[in-house]
């Protein structure tokens, strides 16, 4: 590397090299827990400009899916913005910087 | 910011940050086999002080319709993972693997060398000791609405893996979709869940039959098969192990 960081492990293979754009180090923002026939909206002052993304981490549920149940995460001046619309099911998901 | 440490890499994008809430996964290790369920379930469990994260490690012989039902916690701090696995059962296959990171439940290390980086309330956001979790690839996979009387065939795949030694798949949720055949004045009604299928290096989603019933379906022939928009992440477990 040129250039960054590298973090190795013991045995001296790399464990995060801080140049190299295709390994990436997750960093989760939060994990939401919503409660059956609840939604969820909030705004991340502190990550404007940033990507979030969203993944689901309990099982059958997507977190875009077509049937009207809505989750977006819209960028309005900059500030990420994420509404997860009212569920039937009690569920989790991954909010995480990318 | 004003104090703390913050690192981007080439593509300007955060690697770490010391700014609260933002945390990083550590491996906390594998979930253990504990039972299969009604033929197409198969349940681990593992302890967690915090709600884990899986990662699922898939057969690559091309057969598998794997995905994540749900997680459960059992109470403390035992999680049960539920796993939908259609081609084990009576085939004798390989099980695919499930491995688990959590956030750090402790501000100690597990060796005298690395880094740690806190966060202002000093609480441990990040161990070098304990294996941050690393993604190596992040795929998007589009969703579908299918009008189809089958299921969407595997086809393509939906991504290609890049070189890695143990790959590990994240957010590889189920989903299912219905079919009816027409009949007076019964149809058939078949249930078909998806999962997801490694060959070859291509990853696919794979819809397999979980039931069929006769139900009242007059004589009209349709289907509905749906999945939504899923980003699904991919880490070397040889990073960890």
């Amino acid at each position: 590397m040129t250039y960054g960081f590298q973090i190795k492990r013991a045995n001296g293979a790399i464990q995060f090299d801080s140049s190299d754009v295709d390994i990436q180090m997750i960093l989760a923002v939060d994990i939401l827990s919503i409660a059956a026939n609840q939604g969820y909206s909030q705004s991340y002052l502190d990550f404007v400009g940033r990507q979030l993304q969203l993944t689901p981490i309990s099982g059958a549920e997507t977190t875009s899916p077509p049937d009207g149940e809505s989750v977006a995460i819209t960028y309005p001046g900059g500030i990420p913005t994420l509404n997860i619309g009212a569920r039937a099911y009690e569920q989790h998901f991954l909010l995480m910087v990318l | 910011m004003s104090y703390g440490l913050e690192a981007f890499d080439a593509a300007n994008r955060l690697a770490f940050t010391t700014k609260a809430p933002v945390f990083a996964f550590h491996y906390i290790g594998q979930a253990t086999y504990s039972a299969d369920f009604q033929n197409f379930w198969t349940d681990y469990t593992i302890s967690s002080v915090h709600r884990p994260i899986v990662f699922v490690a898939f057969p690559n012989d091309g057969g598998a319709c794997i995905g994540l039902h749900s997680m459960t916690n059992l109470g403390g701090n035992t999680w049960r993972i539920r796993l939908l696995d259609m081609r084990f059962s009576g085939s004798g296959r390989a099980r695919p693997t499930v491995h688990c990171f959590a956030r750090l439940s402790n501000n100690t290390p597990a060796s005298p060398y690395g880094m740690m980086v806190f966060d202002a309330s000093h609480n441990a956001v990040l161990d070098t000791t304990r294996n941050p979790l690393v993604l190596s690839q992040s795929e998007l996979v589009a969703g579908l609405s299918s009008g189809s009387l089958t299921p969407p065939d595997i086809g393509a795949p939906k991504f290609m893996l890049k070189s890695m030694t143990s790959p590990a798949f994240h957010a590889v949720s189920v989903g299912f979709g219905d079919r009816y055949t027409g009949g007076t004045p019964f149809g058939n009604r078949s249930r078909y869940y998806y999962g997801w299928a490694l060959s070859s290096g291509g990853f696919y989603r794979q819809w397999g039959l979980f039931e069929s019933g006769l139900e009242d379906g007059g004589a009209i022939s349709f289907a509905i098969f749906i999945a939504g928009e899923q980003r699904i992440l991919v880490t070397d477990m040889a990073r960890y192990l």
